[in-house]
């Protein structure tokens, strides 16, 4: 029974797998690093993902149900509207109709809603749920939520009169999808009396532009993303998930290297009896797979089990129903799949290594000689220019028809391509580091030295080092950027705005409603401490006609001419002394030849009535716009001189905007109070939106990659420093004090740290730049030094700490 | 497993010269050797450390290549095979005993000795059928299902030695079989090489001991890679202590 000279088949296959599934149990504490981290990386990713999965949706579920479109149609009337909706229904095939009307609930500043649907609507069932009872069948009956039943100490069998009519309440419901979406539901009879109807349907974009019903005036119409929510959401996780189980690869392929090392006398013996060096390969590799297959299960025991453990708790949290059951199976299996191969994969590459090495070599358990660093160098300038290139083309693709695939493809490939380039210098700057060594007292330059033997296993150390830390490097540089980029923010931390709520764009109130929204005004500025309130006037053409379903008038406003449209740059407001001051301008400023002064820029047309499709060119162009040099954004953007406004034959009227300023900033109490009042008097605030997110953003990235880091470290100086445990003992036998192991340990850590420092901002950087994100200015020096001295620092300090141990005097050489 | 002693060689190599690194730092390992071992012959090879014993082993089992000369094993030329064929040829023809044992210590003593059949693509119950008859001869059926570590030092070199000789192997080579054994441990060992030679098989030893190359139907003298001498222990225990090996 011979085989051919290439393996012996499917047998040899077995004892190949058989061999290296022994070794893996028998080893398994050395393998428990690379199990822990593959574990944690399942685990996380499936957790993450099962949330996004089933919170990410619930919002946009909440709103369109299960279609892809809604309309409102607000303040519908009852004689047109069951011709539209059944022209809906014909033009459409199926259509979800929800009445709306709002009712105050006595007692409490909340509206609710008096919903009108039905339970068994095509796709109103996410949104609509049974607790208790039964559904209203009749104009006498009600079903309520359990906040209305406690807010009014009523139950299945009492009455509710909130609307002037007295019901039965025969039931308990909720919206699934918004626990605190709080209404009552009546019965298909009550439709005809809606304020607003909500009509959802599921249709192309096109359909739906196209369906323009008789007297269709006031309508609104919102569409759901082309990607279900849940999908784009776990998609995402998975994306991480990828980016950290490549991290986790790269850890664990130092593990593998130093496995393979210790196993190199049984792989050389292996070679000796006659295995091929696919043979030898196969059993490293396994080793990886059945790493895999065990951190896959045990990941997914634990992040499932997490899962399980938190939903119940989510629900609060996300203020919707969670369906523990309701998991991405698929991405459970594509994060356990993933691990299995990042597995096999980290034991491939040694194994590659180990199975080319002479079998003389290996029987004497000597490390294969470190791959020439000109030839990774070489190939990293051929990889990085490859990068750049595929990123420069990118920069050039036409995307004036949508996202390009092609431009995604290359930015992707491109980007991968500078990492990956950047990622193989590791070697070169090793070698550089460990040319150091004479120049340094004996224990660091055993330790440099080592670093420069063991190439194979520190390089992939320093990879998993250098991309931890240039992720976060990647993001701090952006988020500083982007935080530079929105200027000062909305508005002053001593700052509001206060503004009728019941109208937004280029409207102001009917005069009637101001002396009303003036008192609120007043009234929050009481209660700030030495506020004062300057009343925004707009500019308003009196033939201006009103619009069907606004609750103001139209006023004077700035538009920006782009492709799709007229974009909307805010209301013009009259430049009163007082507002001027506030600009630190002088009165004559707005009305010197200049028609408008403005802080946008652009094709800027004047909109004197809300524009319509077919006439978006027909608006009259601002001439010589002057410069405004507005601070915070929700300034007026626009002004005009009151000669300007003369001369035009326009007026000033109340904007229902009011700009409220205090002397000092205000508090979180201040805010609450002024919202308080500014709700009972139908206004709205709106305070300084702080720009902490991308600070957190940036400040979480520094921390959290200097933690991510220094655990690689941890993990992977562990193992190099315990393949020198031989030179430790001996180091001791001849009489080298602690300090000189700890010395050891630091200078192993602090120098793997720093060269992870220098190439992940290194990285970092030329990937950014690559991708011409010109505007990366302000550096962010403080964040930038932090991750550059912070790092390298506290690897050696810990490294210094951890490292005093004595070892075992005697060693137990491993039995081959 | 027996064999009839046909003579024919089983290892012929021909003016082989091995050296290693270049230039000024080159070292010559093997200069000019002639060897030939034949089916059922025992050979030693004895001289001082650095005299290339090992390196002439590693050479005549596939495991290194040489630098010039010739090298046939069962009558086929190594020089000219690929690296897979040479461990075709080594999982089917040649069998290593190493000095440190050598077993895998996640395999059993019957998993190890099936070792090179199991590779060979023998189905694993034909392999352990095949690899506890091996053991069998040598007394260690009892302890074919036990790992390397629960053998003592003899019964590791024991299973290394089956492993050897498992299937139709017609070459053994050993390097310092005994090295890691006691006296009595180590005639064990000598007595089931010379076993397996009187079966037919070529056997190629590398000892210090004078006293081990006595079961050699000859002995070849290494110093600084070249042969100096060849003898027959027949000759008398005292033709050993050749000038090579008493130095």
């Amino acid at each position: 029974m011979k085989a051919s000279t290439t393996g012996g088949g499917v047998p040899a296959r077995r004892a190949m797998v058989r061999w290296a599934w022994r070794l893996f149990r028998r080893e398994w504490r050395q393998q428990v690093l690379i199990v822990g981290l593959l574990t944690f990386a399942v685990a996380a990713c499936i957790a993450s993902a099962s949330v996004a999965f089933n919170v990410a949706p619930a919002r946009a579920r909440a709103d369109f149900g299960t279609a892809n479109h809604f309309f409102v149609f607000e303040k519908p009337d009852p004689a047109t509207l069951p011709t539209k909706l059944g022209a809906a229904k014909q033009y459409f095939g199926q259509i979800d109709a929800i009445g709306h009307k709002t009712v105050a609930m006595p007692g409490t500043t909340k509206n609710i809603d008096y919903r009108v649907q039905d339970p068994g609507g095509p796709f109103g069932r996410p949104i609509l749920d049974l607790r208790s009872g039964r559904y209203p069948s009749s104009a006498s009956e009600v079903a309520i939520t359990d906040w209305i039943a406690s807010t009014l100490s009523i139950g299945v069998g009492s009455t509710l009169n909130l609307d002037g009519v007295e019901r039965t309440v025969v039931g308990t419901v909720e919206n699934p999808s918004d626990l605190n979406d709080e209404f009552a539901l009546l019965a298909p009879a009550d439709f005809i009396a809606s304020d607003s109807v909500t009509m959802l349907v599921d249709a192309n974009e096109d359909k739906i532009q196209g369906f323009r019903p008789l007297g269709d005036h006031s309508r609104i119409i919102a569409a759901r993303g082309a990607v279900p929510e849940d999908v784009a959401a776990a998609i995402g996780i998975l994306v991480v998930g990828t980016v950290a189980m490549f991290l986790v690869a790269l850890v664990a392929t130092a593990s593998f290297v130093v496995i393979a090392q210790r196993r190199l006398p049984q792989l050389g013996m292996l070679s000796a009896v006659g295995a091929t060096q696919k043979q030898v390969r196969m059993t490293m590799t396994a080793n990886g797979t059945a790493t895999g297959l065990v951190a896959a299960l045990l990941g997914s025991i634990v992040g499932l089990g997490g899962w399980f453990a938190i939903a119940p708790s989510l629900e609060g949290a996300v203020g919707a129903r969670i369906d523990p059951l309701n998991v991405p199976w698929w991405l459970i299996i594509s994060g356990m799949f993933l691990a299995v191969a990042t597995a096999t994969g980290a034991g491939w590459w040694p194994a590659r290594t180990m199975s080319r090495i002479p079998t003389v070599l290996g029987l004497s358990g000597r490390p294969p000689r470190p791959i020439p660093v000109r030839r990774s160098a070489l190939l990293s300038a051929g990889v990085i220019a490859a990068g750049i290139v595929c990123l420069a083309i990118a920069n050039r693709v036409d995307e004036s028809n949508g996202l390009s695939l092609t431009k995604a493809a290359l930015v992707l490939v491109g980007t991968l391509a500078v990492v990956a380039g950047v990622l193989l210098i590791g070697p070169l700057a090793i070698r550089a580091l460990a040319q150091l060594a004479p120049r340094v007292p004996i224990a660091s330059r055993l330790a440099l030295r080592d670093l420069g033997r063991y190439q194979a296993r520190s390089g992939a150390a320093l990879a998993a080092i250098s991309l931890a830390l240039g992720i976060p490097v990647a993001l701090v540089a952006m988020a500083a950027a982007a935080e530079n980029g929105k200027g000062a923010g909305n508005l002053s931390s001593s700052q509001l705005v206060a503004s009728f709520a019941e109208i937004d764009g280029p409207f102001v109130p009917e005069p009637a409603a101001v002396p009303k929204l003036q008192e609120g005004v007043d009234q929050i500025v009481a209660s700030l401490h030495g506020a004062t309130g300057l009343r925004l006037d707009a500019a308003k053409n009196p033939d201006a006609l009103p619009e069907k379903g606004i609750n103001g008038q139209p006023a004077i406003a700035i538009g920006v001419r782009v492709k799709e449209g007229l974009q909307d740059a805010g209301l013009v407001y009259v430049a009163t002394p007082q507002l001027l001051q506030k600009y630190g301008l002088d009165a004559s400023d707005g009305g010197q030849g200049v028609d408008v002064l403005t802080a946008d820029t652009g094709d800027l047309r004047i909109i004197v009535q809300s524009p319509k499709r077919t006439d978006l060119d027909g608006f009259e162009a601002v001439v010589s716009p002057g410069t405004l040099n507005r601070t915070y954004t929700s300034l007026p953007g626009a002004v005009i001189s009151l000669a300007r406004l003369q001369q035009r034959g326009w007026e000033a009227v109340p904007s229902g905007r009011w700009l409220i300023e205090s002397t000092q900033p205000l508090t979180s109490a201040e805010l609450s109070t002024a919202r308080a009042v500014a709700f009972r008097y139908g206004l709205k605030i709106e305070a300084r939106d702080y720009q902490t997110g991308l600070a957190k953003l940036r400040l979480g990235a520094t921390a959290v990659g200097m933690l991510v880091a220094l655990s690689v470290l941890a993990a992977t100086v562990g193992l190099i420093r315990s393949e020198a445990a031989g030179d430790l003992r001996t180091l001791t036998a001849a009489g080298a004090p602690r300090r000189a192991r700890r010395t050891i340990t630091a200078t192993t850590a602090g120098g793997l740290a720093l060269l992870g420092v220098v190439l992940g901002i290194a990285g970092a950087y030329l990937g950014l730049v690559a991708g011409r994100l010109r505007d990366l200015t302000p550096v962010p020096v403080f964040d930038l030094a932090a991750i550059a001295l912070g790092t390298p620092l506290a690897a050696a300090g810990l490294g210094w700490l951890f490292a005093g141990r004595e070892p075992a005097v005697l060693s137990r050489a491993p039995l081959d | 497993m027996s064999r009839s002693s046909d003579m024919s060689p089983a290892l012929e190599m021909r003016q082989v010269s091995k050296s290693y690194g270049e230039g000024a730092t080159i070292v010559e390992a093997l200069i000019g050797v002639d060897l030939t071992v034949c089916a059922g012959e025992l050979v030693a090879i004895m001289g001082p450390s650095g005299s290339g014993k090992s390196t002439l082993l590693t050479i005549a089992g596939t495991l290194e290549d040489f630098t010039s000369g010739e090298v046939t094993v069962l009558g086929e030329d190594t020089s000219q095979m690929s690296r897979n064929d040479r461990a075709a040829l080594r999982r089917r023809s040649i069998g290593y005993v190493f000095q440190d044992f050598n077993l895998l210590a996640g395999l059993t003593a019957a998993e190890n000795v099936s070792l090179p059949l199991e590779l060979d693509g023998t189905r694993s119950k034909a392999a352990r059928t095949t690899a506890l008859a091996a053991l069998d001869e040598l007394g260690m059926a009892e302890r074919a299902d036990r790992f390397p570590d629960e053998l003592s030092g003899g019964e590791r070199q024991r299973v290394a030695i089956a492993r050897s000789v498992v299937g139709d192997r017609q070459l053994l080579l050993a390097d310092e079989p005994t090295g890691a054994l006691d006296s009595v441990n180590g005639e064990g060992v000598m007595r089931l090489v010379r076993g397996a030679c009187k079966r037919g098989v070529a056997g190629v030893i590398v000892t210090h001991d004078a006293q081990l190359a006595s079961w050699a139907d000859r002995v070849v003298f290494l110093r600084d890679g070249r042969v100096v001498d060849q003898t027959s222990p027949a000759a008398g225990p005292d033709s050993l202590l050749s000038p090579a090996t008493s130095r």
